[in-house]
C-alpha cells in the first residue's frame, strides 16, 4: 500500500508536482499515466526518498521510506535503468545491493534467471542494450522479494517479446497480492497491463479510474455511408454529416447490429467503418491541456 | 536464517564489495604499488650501484623509502574521489535510504583499503631498501621512530582517501574534488605562510599537511605536534569531513 498525500514539488519556479493525492492498493496493477514532463518520475523518486517534496508526504505501508528497516524487502524500485556503474558486472551490481540487506547471494542468481540475464551475469552493463538494462533494473527491483513494486517506464526499450514478458510478470505479481505501480506515457501500453489508472498532467491529478470505467466512458462509433441516410437514422441513434448527405455517424451500436438492421430494412451500405474513440483518444483528451511541450503545428487533437 | 535488513556492518561490507568488484580498483592498487616501490627504492639503488657514497646520511633513516609518497598520494586521491563520483547514487540510496550510513561506510571501506595497501607498501619499500643497502654494506635499522614514520605515512594516505571520499560527496565532480583534496595539502600551507608570524606559529602545526608531516617525518622538528596529537588531529579532520559530507548529502535531492 502506497499513500501519496498532498505532495508538491517545485524545481525553482517550475511546479513539477502539485498537491497530488492518491493511493495505490495491493492486488492490482496501477498504471501511472501522463505525458512526458507530467511529474511521474518525480513522484516516484519522492516515494523512495531520492527527492524531497516541498509539501506533503508519501507513505509506504504507513511509514516514510527512510524509516523502513529493510527497504529492498518492502519496495522494489526501477527508476533509471541506465543508472548503474557501467563497469561492474550485472551479478556484482546486484550482489552489492543484496549485501546491504544480508540477502543471500543465491537470490542474485535467482532474479538474474527470472529476468533472463543468467548468461550475461558476468558482463558489464555498460555494453547492455536498453532492453537488457531494463531487465537488470527489474531484477534489482525483485531482489528483496518486495510486497510493493514501483517501476518507471519499465517497457522502454523492450522488444514486443520483452513487453509481453513484463506485462505477464506484473500481472503475476499483482495476482500474488503485491502492490504494483508502474508509469508510462503511452495509454495503449497501460490499457493492456493496468487494472487502474492514475492519470496526471502538469503535476496535477487528472483522473483516477479503473481501466474498465475509462473504456466504458468512451464508446466506439460507426461511420456509415448510405444513400438512405435518413431511413437509417430513423432506426438507430446517430447524426448526419452536414457536409455529406450520404454520411452518418452512429453511436452505441456494433457494426454487426447496424449491418443486419440495414439488411433487414433493405438499406444499402457503401461503407461501414468503426471509428473507435480509443483509450488513447480518451487519454489525449484528458491531458491535452496539460501537455507541457507540444510540437509546433501539431497541437491538433 | 538470520533476518534480512539494513545494518551498518552489512552496509560497510557492501561498500567493500563495491570497491573490489571494479577492475579500476586493482589498476589503482597496481600503479600505486609499482610507483611507490620503484621511486622508493631509487635512492637505495643509487647507493648499491655505487652512484652515491655508502653512507646512511645520503638516504636518511628511512632509506629513502617514502620518496614516492607524493605520487602515491595523487593516486589515492583520484581513487577515493572516483569511488564516489563514478558511482550512480540513486541505486545506492534506494537500497540504503539512510544516506549518512552510506557516506560513513564508503569512507570506512575506502580508508581501510588504502590503509592496508599503504602499510604493505611503506614497509615493503623499506624492506627492499634495507636489502639493497645491506648489499652495499650499509645497515638500515628498523627503529621505533622508523616504524612510526612508515605507519604514519600509511595513516596519512588513508586520511587522503577519507578526504577524497568526503570531497567526492560534497563537490560531486571528480576534477573539482581531486583539486580540493590536493589544495588541502599544497595550497593551505601556502596560505598559512601569508599569516602574520604570531598567528602562523600557532596555526601552522595544526594544518592537515603539517599534522601529517609530524606523523610521517622520521625526525620531527620541535614546532611539530607530537605523533599522538597529530594522529588525533588527523582523525578529527577526517570525522569532520565525513560529517560535513553526510550533512550535505542528506539534505539534497539525488
Ligand atoms: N532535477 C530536476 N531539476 C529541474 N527540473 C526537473 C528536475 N526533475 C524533473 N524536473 C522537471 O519536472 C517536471 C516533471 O518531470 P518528470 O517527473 O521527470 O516527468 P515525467 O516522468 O512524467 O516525464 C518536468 O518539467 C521536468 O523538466
Ligand atoms: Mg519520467
Amino acid at each position: 500500500m502506497l499513500d501519496i498525500e498532498h505532495v508538491t514539488k517545485r524545481f525553482g519556479k517550475h511546479t513539477a508536482v502539485e498537491n497530488l493525492t492518491f493511493g495505490v492498493r495491493p492486488g492490482v496493477v496501477t498504471g501511472f499515466l501522463g505525458p512526458n514532463g507530467a511529474g511521474k518520475s518525480t513522484t516516484m523518486r519522492i516515494a523512495v526518498g531520492l527527492t524531497r517534496p516541498d509539501a506533503g508526504k508519501i507513505l509506504i505501508n504507513g511509514r516514510p521510506y527512510e524509516k523502513l528497516a529493510a527497504p529492498l524487502n518492502e519496495v522494489g524500485v526501477l527508476l533509471d535503468a541506465r543508472a548503474v556503474h557501467p563497469r561492474r558486472s550485472a551479478y556484482q551490481h546486484l550482489a552489492v545491493l543484496a549485501t546491504t540487506h544480508g540477502i543471500p547471494l543465491r537470490r542474485v542468481d535467482e532474479v538474474l534467471g527470472l529476468v533472463g540475464l543468467s548468461e550475461v551475469a558476468g558482463r558489464r552493463p555498460g555494453g547492455f542494450s536498453l532492453g537488457m538494462s531494463q531487465r537488470l533494473g527489474i531484477a534489482g527491483a525483485l531482489l528483496g522479494d518486495p510486497g510493493i513494486v514501483i517501476l518507471d517506464e519499465p517497457v522502454n526499450g523492450l522488444d514486443p517479446e520483452g513487453i509481453r514478458w513484463v506485462r505477464r510478470l506484473l500481472r503475476g505479481l499483482a495476482a500474488e497480492g503485491r502492490t504494483v505501480f508502474l508509469s508510462s506515457h503511452l495509454m495503449s501500453e497501460m490499457a493492456l497491463t493496468a487494472d487502474r489508472l492514475v492519470i496526471i498532467g502538469r503535476g496535477r491529478l487528472v483522473a483516477d479510474v479503473t481501466t474498465a470505467e475509462l473504456t466504458a466512458q468512451h464508446r466506439p462509433a460507426l461511420r456509415v455511408r448510405t444513400p438512405k441516410a435518413v431511413d437509417l437514422l430513423a432506426l438507430v441513434p446517430g447524426a448526419a454529416d452536414p457536409a455529406d448527405a450520404q454520411l452518418v455517424t452512429i453511436t452505441d451500436r456494433s457494426a454487426e447490429a447496424v449491418a443486419e438492421l440495414a439488411a433487414r430494412h433493405q438499406i444499402p451500405l457503401y461503407e461501414l467503418t468503426p471509428v473507435r474513440q480509443s483509450l488513447e483518444d480518451a487519454y489525449l483528451e484528458l491531458t491535452h491541456d496539460d501537455v507541457e511541450y507540444t510540437l509546433e503545428g501539431s497541437t491538433s487533437r | 536464517m538470520t533476518t534480512t535488513g539494513l545494518t551498518l556492518p552489512r552496509i560497510v561490507s557492501a561498500e567493500q564489495r563495491r570497491l573490489r568488484t571494479l577492475r579500476s580498483t586493482w589498476w589503482f592498487a597496481t600503479s600505486a604499488a609499482v610507483l611507490t616501490v620503484a621511486i622508493g627504492v631509487f635512492p637505495a639503488i643509487g647507493v648499491a650501484a655505487g652512484a652515491l657514497p655508502a653512507d646512511l646520511e645520503n638516504v636518511g633513516p628511512l632509506g629513502g623509502a617514502l620518496t614516492g609518497l607524493s605520487i602515491t598520494e595523487l593516486i589515492v586521491a583520484a581513487f577515493a574521489v572516483l569511488a564516489v563520483t563514478a558511482e550512480p547514487a540513486a541505486a545506492t540510496f534506494t537500497a540504503v535510504p539512510r544516506r549518512a550510513s552510506v557516506v560513513v561506510a564508503r569512507a570506512t571501506a575506502t580508508g581501510a583499503a588504502v590503509l592496508a595497501l599503504s602499510l604493505a607498501l611503506t614497509f615493503g619499500t623499506f624492506a627492499a631498501a634495507h636489502l639493497l643497502l645491506s648489499s652495499a654494506g650499509v645497515d638500515l635499522p628498523l627503529t621505533a621512530g622508523v616504524a612510526r614514520s612508515l605507519s604514519g605515512a600509511a595513516v596519512y594516505l588513508s586520511f587522503v582517501a577519507v578526504l577524497g571520499v568526503a570531497a567526492g560527496w560534497l563537490l560531486r565532480g571528480a576534477v573539482a574534488a581531486i583539486a580540493a583534496v590536493l589544495s588541502v595539502f599544497y595550497l593551505l600551507p601556502v596560505v598559512g605562510l601569508l599569516l602574520p608570524d604570531a598567528i602562523a606559529e600557532a596555526v601552522l602545526p595544526w594544518l592537515p599537511s603539517n599534522a601529517a608531516a609530524a606523523l610521517r617525518d622520521p625526525a620531527p622538528t620541535l614546532e611539530m605536534l607530537t605523533p599522538w596529537i597529530a594522529l588525533t588531529v588527523l582523525a578529527a579532520y577526517a570525522v569532520g569531513a565525513v560529517l560535513l559530507a553526510s550533512a550535505a548529502v542528506r539534505r539534497r535531492d539525488v
